[in-house]
């Protein structure tokens, strides 16, 4: 039990000594993680607009196919993935595993669905007079469509945090892609796992402070949308 | 001058059949009041006339131009006409941004805006209410905010969709003034009749899905029942009236006012309908008088000169004989 606490103590103070290795691996986290869910909002919000707004024939099974995928195990998605970009995968000759930016492609494929489905619900759950009422007093479609995005912008917004809280606290696609290598690929959740395996927990628990604290202020932020929805 | 006009226009949803309107033509600088009952097909036509929904058949003519085939962008048409959400809908931010939403997308520099949304404002009644969050206003207040938006970019046609549904007595006449005093075009829509009369509006009756011509009275919904050669229609649980009819179960009629003879006894003749009613209201009209007439728990028009009204010496709550041919009833 001792070594926990010491461990928790030793950690805080990793984090408010700056130490390099801290902040060198929480910085590459969110590069991978942000650029993983500007990625996912650019392709994601449109999709699930579209899919939301529109009627088309086989809507049903892009809606059960979106939600199977939404609960989509990252092992699967890194399993996936690296056979695909692996030497002898078909995507072997672009060099992208265990890079940066192979990471940021599992991560899209992981979080995708979950921006798309929650935009897909926002889109349907917003009010249509949006379209309606920015049509008859003169808008044009770009306009009408901007409209419906700011009316709606809040549950469009919870949409990008889902994904990025899914991003940012997934370890699966991160170790498998981009194999932890330290200073290169390792990320929060895969330093700590490998802190974990080697009995070392300082780091581990450092990382995991601020791994938690952020997951609270995605909440935070969440509910303070919430809120201000209701209001 | 006609300005908006459609020509056999058909609208279906899902193959079902929600308007028919052959023909109908709207003057510019003149009320219209559409009246009937839920399902009737009003929203629809009003959808159609802001061209905000496309019609499956038929044609829609602005100035003349034929809207839907026009070489010109169907914004170029809608910029003209503004209508109003029977519950509408107010961004989630300030009385003047809401107001003044239209004005923007027509690049109307800011200050003239401020100025222009101001008087709109103050025309409405809601002088002062700039800054107000819009979401947290009134049902009433709403109303007025979602008509001075449209109403602010001088739409040659406004179209109002049942814009009095929600208010109250003090409310609906608050706005029919607000109405009566904007000098577009302006076409409402209402399930009220009396509404039409008090706007001074040229009235057009909906029922199934269709315009019915000339009358916005004597229009009654129930069922028909009988056999091919008596066939009657049950208005209510005290009335009904032989019909000449194909149709079966529920409908609306309309009788023609001018098609009712109305007698001090009871009259024989071959007209198949004679009821005994009493005369609830006399209304003047240029050249003729309009009796409300009380049969049980319905109302009826019937349209009689003045002369004949002297002769028979007809008073308010006398009692009096309606009659008319089972011929005349409409059936739609």
């Amino acid at each position: 039990m001792e070594f926990i606490t010491t461990g928790i103590k030793e950690a805080f103070e990793l984090i408010f000594s700056f130490d390099e290795t801290v902040y060198e691996i929480v910085g590459r986290s969110l590069q991978i993680s942000c650029t993983a869910i500007m990625l996912a909002t650019i392709v994601g919000i449109p999709l699930g607009f579209f899919i939301g707004i529109t009627n088309f024939k086989g809507k049903n099974i892009v809606l059960i196919l979106l939600n199977t995928l939404y609960s989509l195990p990252t092992v699967i998605v890194g399993l996936f993935l690296y056979s695909m970009l692996s030497r002898i995968g078909p995507l072997g000759s672009f060099g992208l595993l265990f890079t940066i930016k192979g990471i940021i492609i599992g991560q899209f494929v992981l979080i995708l669905p979950i921006v798309t489905a929650l935009s897909v619900s926002a889109t349907q759950n917003s009010d249509k007079r949006i379209l309606t009422t920015a049509t008859t007093l003169g808008a044009n479609r770009r306009q009408v469509i901007s409209a419906f995005f700011w009316e709606s912008r809040y549950a469009y917004f919870s949409a990008i945090l889902a994904g990025f809280g899914r991003a940012f606290g997934e370890v699966g696609v991160s170790m498998m892609i981009g194999g932890n290598i330290a200073g290169c690929t390792r990320n929060i959740t895969t330093a700590i796992a490998l802190q974990t395996s080697m009995g070392e927990f300082v780091l581990g628990f450092a990382l995991g402070v601020i791994l938690l604290f952020m997951a609270l202020l995605i909440n935070i932020v969440f509910q303070v949308i919430q809120k201000t929805k209701v209001a | 001058m006609v300005l908006l006009k459609l020509q056999n226009v058909k609208k279906f949803y899902e193959q079902k059949l929600v308007l028919d309107v052959p023909e109908i033509e709207f003057e510019s600088h003149r009320i219209y009041t559409i009246v009937g009952p839920n399902g009737s097909g009003k929203s629809t036509l009003l959808n159609i006339l802001a061209l905000l929904d496309k019609p499956t058949d038929g044609d829609v003519f602005y100035n003349d131009e034929n809207v839907w085939k026009s070489s010109k962008n169907i914004k170029f048409y809608r910029d003209n006409m503004v209508m109003v959400l029977q519950q509408p809908f107010l961004f989630n931010t300030t009385v003047l941004n809401n107001v003044s939403y239209g004005l923007k997308l027509r690049n109307v520099p800011k200050i003239v805006r401020k100025k222009l949304v101001s008087e709109m404002l103050e025309k409405v009644g809601l002088k002062n209410f700039d800054n107000r969050n819009a979401k947290k206003l009134s049902g009433g207040e709403m109303q007025r905010v979602a008509i001075a938006s449209a109403a602010v970019l001088k739409p040659n046609v406004l179209l109002l969709d049942e814009p009095t549904s929600n208010l109250d007595k003090t409310g609906t006449f608050a706005l029919e003034k607000i109405i009566e005093n904007l000098k577009n075009t302006v076409i409402l829509t209402t399930q009220n009749i009396e509404q039409a009369y008090r706007l001074n509006s040229k009235p057009l009756t909906m029922a199934d899905s269709r315009i019915i011509p000339n009358s916005i009275e004597n229009l009654f919904f129930g069922v028909i029942t009988g056999s091919d050669n008596s066939k009657t229609i049950v208005i209510s649980e005290k009335v009904s009236f032989s019909i000449v009819s194909e149709k079966v179960g529920n409908s609306h009629i309309f009788i023609e006012p001018s098609a009712i003879i109305v007698s001090c006894d009871k009259l024989h003749s071959s007209a198949r309908n004679n009821i005994k009613g009493k005369i609830l209201q006399i209304i003047n009209m240029q050249n003729h008088l309009k009796l409300k007439i009380l049969i049980e728990d319905i109302e009826i028009i019937a349209l009689i000169t003045k002369e004949s009204f002297y002769e028979m010496n007809l008073k308010f709550d006398n009692p009096v004989y309606v009659t008319f041919k089972a011929s005349a009833v409409q059936v739609y």
